[in-house]
């Protein structure tokens, strides 16, 4: 007969050894796993590489689709007019030599700048390079408004004792002349481009330049008493170059917190200081890279 | 009698010690299964959706790096193991080593008991849980999910202090544990805001054939669309976590001219 000792050890000692069954077993099925693991990452690894982010601590990437979501929206909307106002003038609108009892006319701006316009940006189309660059063509219907003056000249003869000869600048009153209104409209397409930076302080910066054309030519047709329906060639300078520049707020905002334990046995508070590093487009958008320092308060 | 005692002591603290080391065992099994079903997941996502951020509107990565640092603040982190009386929970270090689909977290830990002069490695399988709080819907909130806690206790006759202690903190629900660890907020904004200022530039219109000027200027409008940002997927990848998104309904909300 066994003794009490002697069938505890036998117990125990078959436990023991059920165990170190156990765990043998154990050591196969992680070795195998981790076989299936490597295996599987042999697979995925070259799906992987457009995606994965090796020399960046943040990294914002921007669609080249959501330029056009953007214009779409801008589309969309009432308000999207440049505004135009003249602020003095230098010279003539135009001069006449002749015409007008014999001493021509000239006609300005009434007060040098009544003369505005409004340009109606009414549709952006936007095609996204590889470069980087957002190619822009922006339809536009430009209608501008002026008050002009016109002024005849003269008229001919002589002056006085020191003029004897017939002229046109008498100074007998101004001559005739008369103010009427008038407006032009015009429409047109802009070509600009879209460029990308980043800053420190935004993720996304763009500015929006006109490339062409570098003017616009802009006949204005006025009926003059005394001088007749005239045209009046005018050419606006298209400010070639960036017009306007805006940028997008950062998807990550930057401060945030952690916390130990619930209930609360720490609580911190951090802000993330952002540096960009590169900015990467691509045929598929746009990738702003930047370096990141957490400082906890 | 001497000797029977001394062998029922061995077997014991052998088969104690076994416990725990099979435990730990079938903690590894567990987390290299689950590395393994997140390897799989991730490829099946990538064989239907290579590069699945271009399918979206905009991306965020966060590295692993800079998760890291803001987890840092939980490294030395001490708290009571609620239901052992007296033990304390240390935590030397909480780290994000995501697998490719897996946000596991490694974490450096030990348990204590002063009182009885005891001190237990701590092996924990965990992993970062995305949780919401609708106090701050923007925030990306993470915390530290418990799969599982196993005490290391080492082969030794003279561990029959550490076994009682280890039977203890293996009654602990993952979730004490899990309460003792960091939550992490990542501060992504919800709307997708583009801002242009209202500019001025300088025109000059030439007449009479270059021999007038009408100088002027032409002011381009300021505006602000505002978009919603929609979280699609969320990426866990060896890199850290990359967030795919789109912009729901930009829309004009400012005009400025």
């Amino acid at each position: 007969m066994p003794t009490k000792t002697a069938r505890l050890v036998t117990v125990l000692s078959a436990i023991f050894v059920s165990r170190l069954a156990a765990g043998a077993d154990l050591d196969q099925q992680i070795m195998e796993r981790q076989a299936e693991i490597a295996a599987a990452q042999a697979q995925l690894a070259p799906l992987l590489v457009p995606i994965i982010v090796s020399d960046a601590d943040l990294r914002i990437w921007l669609s080249a689709r959501i330029i056009s979501v953007v214009t779409s929206a801008y589309n969309q909307q009432q308000d999207h007019t440049l505004h135009y106002q003249a602020t003095s003038e230098q010279g003539r609108l135009k001069n006449s030599t002749g015409g007008a009892l014999g001493c021509g006319w000239y006609v300005d701006v009434h007060n040098g700048n009544a003369a505005q316009a409004d340009m109606t940006v009414n549709n952006i189309t936007a095609n996204w390079s590889s470069s980087g660059s957002e190619a822009m063509a922006l339809n536009f219907i430009f209608g501008a408004s002026a008050q002009i003056d016109g002024h005849v000249n003269g008229p001919a003869g002589p002056c006085s004792i020191l003029h004897p000869w017939p002229t046109c600048d008498c100074p007998i009153g101004g001559g005739l002349g008369s103010s009427v209104g008038t407006s032009a409209n015009k429409s047109g397409s802009f070509g600009g481009v879209i460029s990308f930076t980043s800053s420190p302080t935004s993720w996304l910066l763009y500015t929006l330049a006109i490339t062409t054309p570098s003017s616009i030519p802009l006949t204005i047709d006025v009926s003059l008493q005394h001088i007749g329906t005239i045209g009046i060639p005018t050419s606006i300078a298209v400010p070639n170059g960036v017009v306007t520049a805006g940028s997008a707020a950062s998807v990550f905002s930057g401060s945030g917190a952690v916390k130990v334990g619930t209930p609360p046995i720490l609580n911190k508070s951090y802000d993330v200081a952002v540096t960009p590093t590169s900015s990467v487009p691509d045929a598929t958008g746009y990738a702003a890279k930047a370096k990141a320092d957490v400082v906890f308060h | 009698m001497i000797i029977k005692n001394a062998l029922i002591l061995t077997l014991l603290a052998c088969c104690s010690a076994c416990s725990t080391t099979t435990l730990l065992k079938k903690q590894e099994l567990e987390r290299l299964s689950a590395q393994l079903q997140y390897l799989q997941a991730t490829h099946t996502l990538l064989v239907h959706t290579p590069n699945p951020e271009t399918s979206g509107d905009l991306s965020i990565f966060v590295s692993s790096g800079t998760l890291n640092k803001l987890l840092t603040v939980a490294d030395g982190i001490a708290a009571p193991i609620p239901g052992v009386g007296g033990a304390t929970l240390h935590v030397a270090s909480v780290r994000a080593t995501f697998t490719d689909g897996l946000p596991l977290v490694t974490i450096a830990a030990w348990a204590e008991k002063p009182s009885a002069h005891l001190r237990l490695d701590v092996s924990l399988f965990a992993v970062l849980e995305p949780v919401t709080d609708p106090a701050h819907p923007a925030q990306l909130l993470y915390r530290v999910g418990v799969r599982d806690v196993v005490p290391v206790l080492h082969w030794g006759i003279f561990q029959l202090p550490s076994f009682l202690f280890v039977r203890q903190l293996l009654h602990v629900s993952a979730q004490n544990y899990a309460d003792q660890l960091p939550a992490v907020a990542i501060p992504l904004r919800s709307d997708f805001d583009i801002q242009q200022s209202q500019t001025a530039h300088n025109v000059v219109v030439t007449t009479d054939n270059g021999g007038g000027h009408l100088y002027g200027t032409l002011s381009f409008p300021g505006f602000e669309l505002r978009g919603a940002v929609i979280i699609d997927n969320v990426l866990y990848l060896h890199d850290g976590l990359h967030v795919l998104a789109h912009i729901q309904s930009p829309s004009l909300v400012k005009a400025s001219r």
